[in-house]
C-alpha cells in the first residue's frame, strides 16, 4: 500500500488537530448568511462531533491508540461522509494538516483490516472487479451510447483526443445524452476524437473513496498503461469523479504521457478559440453547482517526498518545502466562463460556491449506503439554489446530477436541472 | 461526587425520552470525539482529557435542557454543557459525566436594530451573527478564539476578549438579558428579561445575577446551562454585505472605503503605553490590537517555510512595540479627521506607521525613522544585513502582493476574526496563554514584560516556541478604559515534554502575576488556579464555592474547571499553601 494511504502516516496530524471545528464551517470570512455557515453535510445531519472531519481524526487516533474497538458506530461515523473535502479546504484555511487524506486513510485502514466497507459498498467493488463498472452492467453495454455517434473507436483506430465517458454517463440512460452531446460538439469543432467503446474501463475512483486501495491501485496502474499505449495527447472526460481521480490521484501511481482535461475546460477552450460558436439565445436564469470532484478535489496532484523538521523549537517545516493542496486550483472558472458566453443566460451564484461549495451529498459511497443522507444533502443544496430565484441548476457531474434530480423531485420548486453541455448544445442551436 | 451507577440505565432512558434516541448516545467513538480536546495535554500529557463522557446529548430547546438537568439531579448524574466546544475546559472533569452538546440550539432569535442588540442561542458563531448584523449596519464583538466559536459561551461562561475591543468592549460586558437553566433545573431570566420580558439590559430593571452566574472569569460550564442571551451590538460603517475577494488562505474584503488599517510602531514599551492612552482618549479607533512580531509575520505568510525565512531576517523583531489600529468613520469628513488625529498622536509619541491601507508619500519620514531605529539596534552593518534579508524574504511577498494588499488582509482579519487560529496554531499545533488581566494600560504592559522573562527559560529548554519570549497579544477596551495583554506560548502537543513544559510555564506565570501584582491573571480557574491566586485576592474562591454550593446543592453541574464545593476547595487550597 502507498504509505500515504496508511493511517499511521498521519499520526502527527491526528495529534495536532486542535478541535477548532473550522472543518464544520465554510471559511469563516465567506459566511454571508447565518443560514449558510455549514460546509459539512455529515455533521449538518448527525450533529455529534464525531461526524465532522475533526471528530473523524479523533476517531482515527483513538483507533490507532487502541482506545476504541472497531464497531458499527465507527463504521457509521466513517462512512456517513461524502468525502467531499469541504472540511479540508476550511481546515487548511488556517492549518497545515491533511484531514481529507486522513478520512481516506481511515477507510483504507478499515478495509485492509477487514472491518470495512459497508455491505452496501460490496456490489460497487464487485462491479469494478468483475465488469469494470460500478453499475454491474455487462461490459458490452458500456459502448452502446456511442454506437450511432459516428466516432472513432480506439484502439482499433487512433485519435489525438480520447473522450472518456465514465461508468455513469455510459450506463445511466437518463444521462447518456451528456456523453453523446459532448462528442457531437467536439466533432463539430473538428476535434480528432475517439472513444473506447466497450473497452472503456472504470477509473477506479469509487474503490479509492470506499477504501479498497488495492483495487484502486490495480485499476489506476492498468488504466495509465493502457492510456499511454493509445498514444493520445489528451483525455477528455465529462465525469467529475473520473477527472478528480485522474488529476489528483493517478500521477502518484504512474507516469502519464497524456493530459487529462475536464470536458468543461475543453468546451471553454473551444468557445474561447472559436471552435464552437454560441449564437442561439438561451433565455434563462441559472445557478451553478460546483461538483466537489471537479472543484476542490480535482486540484492537481503535487508530489512531495521529504522529511519534517522543527525550527524555533516547535514550528514544523518540510525539507524540501511542501506545497499543500488547499482546493483553490480546481476547475471553477471554466464552467462560469462558458455560461457567461451563452447569449441570454444569466448566472446568479449561491452563497456557498467554488472551493467552499456545499456538496450535493452523493459521493464517498453514501448514495448507496445512506440514501436518506444523500437526499437530505441534496435538498439542502436545492434550497440554497431556490433562494437565488433562478429557473435552473447547472452542473457538470453525473453523480451530482442524479442526486440533485432526486432532491428536486422531493420538493416542489419546479426548478430544472441541466448539465453544462445541455446548455452549450442549445446555445449552438441544438436540442 | 460519587456516581450512583444503579440508576444510570433509567436515567439514560429518561434522557432518551426527552430528546429522542437519535440525539443521545454513549458510543465509544463518539465519546472519544468529545474527550479529545486542545490543552488536554496540559493535564494528562496526551490529546485526551482525563474523563470520557458517560453519554452525549443534543437538546434543541430550553425546555429540553431543563428536563435534562432535572433528570441529572434526580439520578445524580454530573453534566457539562458545551456549545462550539473548544479547549479542555469544555470537556468533563469527572467520571460519568453527561456532555450536553448545544449544537442544535443555533438560532439568532432576533436582532433589535433600534436598541442595538441581538438575542442568540448557544451555537450561534461570531461569523453567523456578524454577517446578519452587518446587513443592518451593525457589528458584534468577536472574542479572540475567532468567529468559529460561540458568542453566548464567551459572554456567559468565559472571559472573551477580541480584536475590536477598542470599540466593542469585551464579551462579558456585552452581555445583556440572559436565560439560565440553573444546576437544579430552574429557568431564570436575568436583567430586563426577568422584569419586562425584553432583553435590553443585563442588570436592573430585573434581577442582576451577573456576579453569581459568571463573575469576572466565567464558570466554564460549572454553574448550569445558559440557553439564550442578548448581546450588545455596535455601529458598522462598512458595506452591508462586504464582498470577499481572493481565495483561501488569502481572502480580503472589498469596499472598506472608510475602514483603514494602520500598523503603528513605537520605540519602547513606555511610548507604546503612552500611545495607547492617547489613542483611547481621542476615541477615533475601531481597533487597537497588539500583535507580537511573531503573529504579525504569521499574518502575512502562506506557509511555515515562508514564516521561518522572514523571521530569521530579524526585521519584524526589530519593531516589537507595534499596534494594529483600524480607523472607521461614518462620513468622509469624519474619516479624514480621525486619520489626521491618528497621525498627530503617532508623531506626538515619536512613533511611525509601518504600513497602512493606502500608503502615502508622507510616509517617507516614517521610513527614515525606521532606518534610524534599525541602526540603533543593530549598528549600520547589522541594519543593512537585516534589511537585505528582509528584502529577500518579506520583500518577495510585498512585491507579489503589494503592501496595500497586506494591509487589507490585516483589516479583514481584525474585523472578521476568521484567521485567529492560523496566527497561533501554525507554530506547533497548540498553545497556552497566561497573564491577561483586564487592567490599566500600564498594568497590561507590565504583564507583557514579565511574560517575556517567565517564558525565556522554557524557550531555552526547547519546549516552547522560540518567539524571543514576546507573544503578548491583546487590545485596548472601551477607548482606553482597560487593556489586556496575554502572553501566548506555542508548542507541539504531539511532544509530551513540550506539553508538560507548557503547563509548568503557565503555573510559573500565575505565580509571577500574583507576586508582581500584575492583576488578576485569567488562568484563575479551577481549584488549582484559585489556590495559586488566593493569597492576594481575599480568598475570593470561598465566595465562588459558596455560590456553587447554593446554586448546585446536588453538585451535579460539573465544576472541575470552575470551583469545587466549599469543603473540597478549601482543603485543596490549604494544602497548596502549605507547599
Ligand atoms: S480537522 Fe482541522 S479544522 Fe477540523 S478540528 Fe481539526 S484542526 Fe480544526
Ligand atoms: S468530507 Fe465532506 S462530509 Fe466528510 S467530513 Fe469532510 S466536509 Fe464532512
Amino acid at each position: 500500500m502507498n504509505p500515504r494511504h496508511k493511517l499511521d502516516y498521519y499520526e502527527k496530524d491526528l495529534k495536532r488537530c486542535c478541535h477548532c471545528s473550522m472543518c464544520k464551517f465554510i471559511p469563516l470570512i465567506q459566511v454571508k448568511d447565518a443560514r449558510y455557515t455549514q460546509v459539512c453535510p455529515a455533521i449538518s445531519q448527525k450533529d455529534f462531533h464525531a461526524y465532522c472531519a475533526g471528530g473523524k481524526l479523533h476517531a482515527a487516533l483513538s483507533l490507532l491508540e487502541g482506545r476504541i474497538e472497531p464497531d458499527a458506530d465507527l463504521l457509521d461515523v466513517v462512512y456517513r461522509c461524502s468525502t467531499c473535502g469541504g472540511c479540508d479546504v476550511s481546515c487548511k484555511h488556517n492549518r497545515d494538516l491533511e484531514p481529507l487524506e486522513v478520512l481516506f486513510a481511515l477507510r483504507a485502514h478499515l478495509v485492509s483490516t477487514g472491518v470495512g466497507p459497508l455491505p452496501e459498498h460490496e456490489p460497487i467493488l464487485m462491479g469494478i472487479r468483475n465488469y469494470d463498472n460500478v453499475w454491474q452492467q455487462p461490459r458490452q453495454a458500456r459502448g452502446r451510447w456511442a454506437k450511432d455517434a459516428g466516432v472513432k473507436v480506439l484502439p482499433k483506430q487512433s485519435a489525438e483526443v480520447l473522450y472518456f465517458a465514465g461508468c455513469t454517463y455510459s450506463l445511466n440512460r437518463q444521462l447518456t445524452g451528456v456523453a453523446r452531446k459532448t462528442v457531437a460538439l467536439m466533432k463539430s469543432a473538428g476535434v480528432d476524437v475517439g472513444v473506447l467503446g466497450e473497452e472503456e474501463p472504470c477509473c477506479g475512483s469509487p474503490a479509492f473513496t470506499i477504501g479498497d486501495h488495492e483495487l484502486f491501485m490495480e485499476k489506476a496502474a492498468a488504466n495509465i498503461a493502457m492510456f499511454n499505449r493509445l498514444g493520445i495527447k489528451r483525455l477528455v472526460t465529462s465525469c467529475a469523479g473520473c477527472f478528480g481521480v485522474m488529476s489528483g490521484k493517478y500521477p502518484a501511481v504512474g507516469d502519464m504521457s497524456f493530459e487529462v482535461v475536464p470536458a468543461v475546460s475543453f468546451i471553454e477552450e473551444l468557445v474561447r478559440e472559436g471552435g464552437i460558436r454560441l449564437t442561439h439565445p438561451v433565455n434563462m436564469t441559472v445557478t451553478y453547482h460546483d461538483p466537489c470532484h471537479l472543484g476542490r478535489q480535482s486540484e492537481p496532484y503535487i508530489p512531495w517526498e521529504g522529511r519534517e523538521l522543527k525550527k524555533l523549537n516547535s514550528v514544523v517545516v518540510h525539507d524540501p518545502p511542501k506545497e499543500y493542496r488547499r482546493g483553490t486550483k480546481g476547475v471553477y472558472d471554466a464552467p462560469r466562463e462558458v455560461l457567461a458566453a451563452v447569449p441570454g443566460l444569466t448566472l446568479t451564484e449561491m452563497k456557498r460556491i467554488r472551493e467552499y461549495s456545499f456538496c450535493c451529498g452523493s459521493g464517498g459511497g453514501v448514495k448507496s449506503a445512506f440514501p436518506e443522507f444523500a437526499l437530505t444533502a441534496a435538498r439542502e443544496r436545492v434550497a440554497e439554489a431556490e433562494e437565488t430565484g433562478v429557473r435552473a441548476i447547472v452542473t457538470a457531474c453525473p453523480w451530482c446530477e442524479a442526486n440533485l434530480a432526486d432532491g428536486l423531485a422531493a420538493g416542489e420548486s419546479g426548478m430544472e436541472l441541466f448539465d453544462l453541455v445541455d446548455i452549450v448544445t442549445r446555445a449552438m442551436g441544438g436540442e | 461526587m460519587t456516581v450512583q451507577t444503579a440508576s444510570r440505565e433509567s436515567a439514560y432512558l429518561e434522557l432518551e425520552h426527552i430528546v429522542g434516541p437519535e440525539h443521545i448516545t454513549s458510543s465509544p467513538v463518539i465519546m472519544d470525539s468529545y474527550t479529545f480536546q486542545f490543552n488536554a495535554d496540559n493535564i494528562t500529557g496526551t490529546n485526551w482529557g482525563p474523563f470520557r463522557p458517560w453519554a452525549v446529548i443534543l437538546p434543541e430547546s430550553t425546555r429540553q435542557v431543563q428536563a435534562i438537568v432535572r433528570v441529572c439531579n434526580e439520578h445524580e448524574v454530573p453534566f457539562k454543557a458545551i456549545s462550539t466546544g473548544w479547549a479542555i475546559m469544555g470537556a468533563p472533569s469527572c467520571e460519568g459525566c453527561l456532555q450536553i452538546d448545544l449544537r442544535r440550539m443555533n438560532h439568532i432569535i432576533e436582532i433589535d436594530e433600534e436598541n442595538m442588540y441581538a438575542v442568540v442561542e448557544p451555537y450561534v458563531s461570531g461569523a453567523a451573527l456578524q454577517a446578519e448584523a452587518m446587513k443592518k449596519g451593525l457589528n458584534c464583538h468577536i472574542h479572540g478564539a475567532g468567529s468559529n466559536a460561540s458568542l453566548l459561551a464567551n459572554a456567559t461562561s468565559v472571559c472573551g476578549q477580541g480584536n475590536t475591543g477598542m470599540s466593542t468592549s469585551h464579551s462579558n460586558r456585552n452581555l445583556l438579558g440572559v436565560e439560565w437553566v440553573t444546576p437544579t433545573g430552574e429557568v431564570l431570566h436575568l436583567g430586563s428579561l426577568g422584569q419586562t420580558g425584553r432583553w435590553f439590559t443585563g442588570d436592573g430593571p430585573g434581577p442582576s445575577l451577573r456576579g453569581a452566574m459568571r463573575g469576572f472569569l466565567g464558570a466554564f460550564g460549572g454553574i448550569g446551562v445558559f440557553t439564550r442571551c442578548a448581546l450588545k451590538l455596535y455601529p458598522w460603517y462598512g458595506p452591508r454585505e462586504p464582498e470577499v475577494k481572493g481565495t483561501t488562505p488569502d481572502y480580503w474584503l472589498e469596499g472598506l472605503d472608510r475602514i483603514h488599517v494602520f500598523q503603528v510602531v513605537l520605540e519602547s514599551w513606555d511610548s507604546f503605553a503612552d500611545f495607547c492612552y492617547k489613542l483611547g482618549e481621542a476615541e477615533i479607533a475601531m481597533v487597537a490590537c497588539r500583535n507580537a512580531p511573531v503573529v504579525a509575520v504569521a499574518g502575512v505568510v502562506d506557509s511555515n517555510e515562508e514564516f521561518v525565512e522572514i523571521w530569521e531576517s530579524e526585521y519584524f523583531q526589530s519593531f516589537p512595540y507595534a499596534l494594529s489600529v483600524v480607523i472607521d468613520a461614518g462620513s468622509d469628513a469624519e474619516f479624514a479627521h480621525r486619520t489626521r488625529v491618528l497621525h498627530d498622536i503617532v508623531d506626538d509619541c515619536g512613533g511611525l506607521i509601518q504600513f497602512a491601507t493606502k500608503t502615502r508619500p508622507s510616509y517617507i519620514k516614517y521610513q527614515l525613522r525606521m532606518l534610524n531605529w534599525l541602526r540603533k539596534q543593530h549598528g549600520t552593518v547589522g541594519a543593512v544585513r537585516v534589511l537585505y534579508r528582509a528584502a529577500r524574504s518579506f520583500g518577495k511577498i510585498v512585491h507579489e502582493k503589494g503592501m496595500d494588499h497586506l494591509a487589507r488582509t490585516m483589516a479583514a482579519a481584525m474585523i472578521k476574526a476568521h484567521a485567529n487560529a492560523r496566527a497561533i496554531f501554525r507554530f506547533g499545533g497548540s498553545f497556552i496563554t497566561t497573564f491577561g488581566a483586564l487592567e490599566t494600560i500600564d498594568a497590561a504592559v507590565a504583564g507583557a514584560k514579565r511574560g517575556i522573562e517567565v517564558k525565556k527559560p522554557y524557550i531555552e529548554r526547547g519546549v516552547l516556541m522560540d518567539d524571543t519570549g514576546d507573544n503578548a497579544w491583546g487590545t485596548i477596551y472601551e477607548q482606553g478604559a482597560l487593556m489586556h495583554l496575554e502572553e501566548v506560548a506555542a508548542y507541539d502537543p504531539s511532544d509530551p515534554e513540550a506539553a508538560a513544559g507548557a503547563t509548568r510555564f503557565m503555573i510559573d506565570a500565575i505565580v509571577a502575576s500574583r507576586d508582581d501584582h500584575i492583576g488578576f491573571c485569567f488562568n484563575g480557574f479551577s481549584d488549582l488556579g484559585h489556590g495559586l491566586l488566593s493569597d492576594q485576592t481575599s480568598g475570593y474562591y470561598r465566595w465562588l464555592a459558596a455560590l456553587k454550593d447554593a446554586f448546585d446543592p446536588a453538585g451535579v453541574s460539573d465544576g472541575g474547571y470552575y470551583v469545587s464545593r466549599s469543603e473540597e476547595v478549601t482543603a485543596l487550597v490549604d494544602g497548596l499553601q502549605k507547599h
